[in-house]
């Protein structure tokens, strides 16, 4: 089943932690969209291939905080 | 009032350290003097500003060097060992051709020299502070246990020397002809092997010191005309504005600008659950940022940071502590008056009562009771004791910082605990939950758990355990949003549920009813807008904790808890674990003072705690134990840390210290008896009757034997443990 999450993530202020969170991310899914004003990051994903849980963990494993997360 | 802080090279031992106080403070103008054997720092305060120059004219004449502080410091330990190892090989060079297979060869006359060839450099060079002690004596009168054996090897060196060159005077005075190099050469190298023992459990003291100097943040992010520039943090001015980010070390003191965020200080405070912080909250150097990034205003910076103070409140304290005094030195500090009377009075008995030459006979029997009474094995008393029983100790989790802690360990009777992390678990844990509204608890606990899941705060952390138990596994909720320092808001199955403290429930319009007669940290709960449950979290006592604190009543010590929590937890720690006084509500700073009060008292404290908080305490207490499980400042300030903070091991070490002292004073009667039982045979007492005069291999002999003896009963020490636990 296809699902998209997004999670407002703290300390991401520049275009080289955009990068790292999506290079992070690339495991787990092919779409991955950053918007860097609102530090929002909007995944989806195959609920078969990921967890939110596990993409939540991928971000915070590289030193980002996740402070809001919607399903 | 002028301040002088030295480091001062040459100390052996903790009356060296006294005197130097002692006779500073004499000096006009000098207010405090205050010298530490185990660190080598002076500190000093005078308000005459001649007094600077007079003070390091002092240390210099009492035979000690003022240092570089920069310089190495491993120089003397390495040196010691190679001393004792260059001793060692020319005495038994020289044993070889005293006693062993070339004795009197090639002819008496060139085995004696021979002998003194040898033995020179070990009396000369290796042995230089013996001799320096007895020149310190002769000028000061002050005496230790160097001032013996400087005495004993010079006598002996000395008088041999003279009858190996000059046979012809010393046979016609009637001195005896016999030499002592080898007695000159093993003393040496057995005081060289005690000295490297001790120094090797001192190093490691020292070492850690060097470990609080490295705890801050070694940069910062200051924000310059907007941008953001990354400066070492001994550059950061007044006033600059620094950005951190999540999960950043703060690098300097300073009032939030913007952002708000959590701050976990339990590196200060000793409490494990963040702080929230928002525009004009104080932060600290050193504690660690939570969610989000803020930014501050630099209030102080460099030596002024609460850190720093922390860790200058450390080194001021550790510099102004008393230093043990040690037994073979209290023990010195009477025999050598005694040893010199006893001397004195054979010349005098044998010049004017004595048979035989006058001169000869009572130089010679002087000079028997000289060396006889200079017991090698003394400096070996109490350092093979500490060694056996440090690394017993290791062996079973407790990490002992030096030789003189274990003195301290057999005196306590006073014991004061640090609550979080030493008598407790050091975090929360759920007690209970206290259901408002009737709901499927199953449920319930699913859904908070889930949403729980997804915070990594240590409340959070304890809720989900707490459900993980039940057996209860975990859905993914709707939505989830972190209120920094308050709690959750989260979207899961179709309900609202907002969970945290007060505040949070309240700024969204749920009354908040409800009893507070339980202790600890509430959590509240609501869902869809209805106060349902009240979780209640408590940090757990550890499950040692009541065994240990009732087997320290039992040896008479008695229990203190003191925290910086409030009263209602302190007290209820306290009661169940029946500790006879507590304290809550207190500062760092307060824990040191209660220390220091209860030494006023007379009291030998000992201080248990883990944390940045109990660094002062635990720098001012007469013996300090560390968790091994809290902060590196905790650890490097304390004597004894307790691997993996199993407080069961407190009570073993004052217990393996106590029995480790009784062997050392029965290390120190063993070291002496052989001496003190061969000294009226070398004054000549059996000589009227029988004829005896002293043979020098009897000075080896007694000195093999209290050796032996002394390293046996060292040895017995691996045994105390399994003792003391039946």
């Amino acid at each position: 089943m296809n699902k998209t999450i997004s999670f407002q993530v703290e300390g991401m202020n520049c275009n080289s932690c955009v990068s790292k969170i999506e290079n992070v991310l690339s495991n787990l899914s092919k779409d991955v969209s950053v918007n860097l004003e609102e530090k929002k990051v909007t995944v989806s994903f195959l609920s078969e291939e990921a967890t939110p849980m596990q993409l939540k963990k991928q971000i915070e494993q590289i030193g980002f905080k996740i402070s809001k997360m919607t399903l | 009032m002028n301040k002088l802080d030295v480091k001062i090279g040459g100390m052996h031992c903790a009356s060296c350290s006294s005197s130097i106080e002692n006779d500073v403070k004499k000096i006009p103008g000098v207010k405090i003097s205050s010298v530490n054997y185990a660190t080598e720092k002076g500190h000093f305060e005078f308000d005459d500003s001649q007094a600077e120059s007079l003070i390091k004219e002092k240390i210099d004449e009492l035979g000690y060097e003022i240092l570089d502080s920069s310089k190495e410091e491993t120089e003397e330990k390495n040196g010691n060992f190679q001393k004792f190892i260059i001793a060692l090989v020319l005495s038994v060079l020289i044993f070889i051709f005293a006693m062993g297979p070339l004795k009197n060869l090639p002819s008496t006359k060139i085995n004696w020299i021979i002998q003194f060839a040898l033995a020179l450099p070990v009396w000369l060079i290796i042995g230089n502070h013996f001799i320096k002690a007895v020149l310190v004596f002769l000028r000061s009168g002050k005496s230790n246990m160097n001032t013996l054996i400087g005495l004993g090897t010079s006598a002996a060196f000395l008088y041999s020397s003279f009858i190996t060159f000059f046979p012809g005077t010393s046979s016609e005075l009637g001195l005896l002809q016999k030499v002592y190099f080898e007695a000159v050469g093993f003393i040496i190298s057995f005081v060289y092997l005690g000295q490297y023992f001790e120094n090797k459990a001192k190093k490691k003291a020292r070492e850690s010191l060097n470990l609080l100097l490295q705890k801050g943040a070694k940069k910062a992010s200051v924000i310059k005309d907007g941008e953001e520039v990354e400066i070492p943090v001994e550059e950061v001015h007044l006033r600059d504005i620094i950005r951190v980010r999540p999960g950043g070390k703060i690098p300097v003191d300073g009032i939030v600008t913007k952002g708000v965020s959590s701050v976990d200080e339990s590196m200060i405070s000793g409490e494990s659950i963040p702080v929230l912080k928002k525009e004009s909250s104080e932060v600290f150097t050193g504690t660690i940022n939570g969610e989000s990034t803020i930014e501050f205003m630099a209030t102080k910076v460099g030596s002024d940071t609460f850190l720093s103070q922390i860790i200058q409140y450390v080194e001021k304290a550790q510099s102004l502590k008393p230093p043990i005094q040690r037994y073979a030195d209290k023990i010195s500090s009477y025999f050598v008056p005694i040893v010199i009377a006893i001397a004195f009075f054979t010349f005098l008995a044998w010049y004017f009562f004595g048979e035989g030459p006058k001169w000869g006979f009572s130089i010679s029997n002087m000079i028997a009771v000289l060396v006889i009474a200079c017991p090698c094995a003394l400096g070996l008393a109490t350092p093979t004791a500490v060694v056996v029983s440090t690394g017993r100790a290791a062996m079973k989790g407790i990490l002992i910082s030096g030789g003189d802690v274990i003195e301290k360990g057999d005196k306590i009777d006073t014991i004061i605990f640090d609550k979080t992390g030493t008598l407790t678990v050091g975090r929360p844990q759920v007690e209970k939950i206290n259901y408002l509204k009737e709901v499927d608890k199953n449920i319930f606990l699913k859904e908070i758990g889930s949403i729980e899941h997804y915070s990594e705060h240590p409340i959070s952390k304890a809720i989900v355990d707490y459900v993980r138990n039940k057996s209860i596994s975990f859905i993914d909720p709707d939505t989830f949003e972190i209120i920094s320092g308050k709690g959750l808001v989260a979207q899961i199955s179709g309900k609202e549920y907002i969970v945290g403290n007060k505040a949070l429930l309240e700024e969204n319009n749920i009354k908040v009813t409800g009893k507070s007669t339980d202790i600890g940290t509430e959590v509240w709960v609501s869902i869809n807008k209805e106060l349902v449950a009240q979780i209640i979290l408590n940090d757990s006592i550890k499950d040692q904790a009541p065994e240990v604190i009732a087997a320290l009543k039992k040896e008479n010590i008695e229990t203190w808890l003191i925290s910086g929590d409030n009263k209602k937890v302190t007290e209820k720690v306290a009661k169940t674990l029946s500790i006879d006084h507590f304290v809550a509500n207190a500062l760092p700073t307060d824990k040191a003072k209660y220390v220091e009060d209860l030494q006023k008292k007379g009291r030998k404290v000992a201080m248990l705690g883990d944390g940045i908080n109990d660094a002062p305490a635990l720098a001012v207490a007469d013996l300090s134990m560390a968790m091994g499980t809290g902060t590196d400042i905790a650890i490097s300030t304390a004597d004894v840390t307790l691997i993996n903070g199993d407080i069961s091991k407190a009570l073993e070490f004052i217990l393996l210290s106590e029995g480790t002292m009784k062997i050392i004073r029965q290390n120190l009667f063993l070291s002496l008896i052989y001496n003190v039982l061969c000294i009226p045979l070398a004054a000549g007492l059996f000589y009227p009757f029988t004829g005896w005069m002293f043979p020098p291999a009897l000075a080896s002999l007694a000195m093999g034997l209290s050796s032996i003896s002394v390293v046996t009963n060292s040895l017995r020490i691996r045994n105390l443990i399994e003792v003391s636990r039946s």
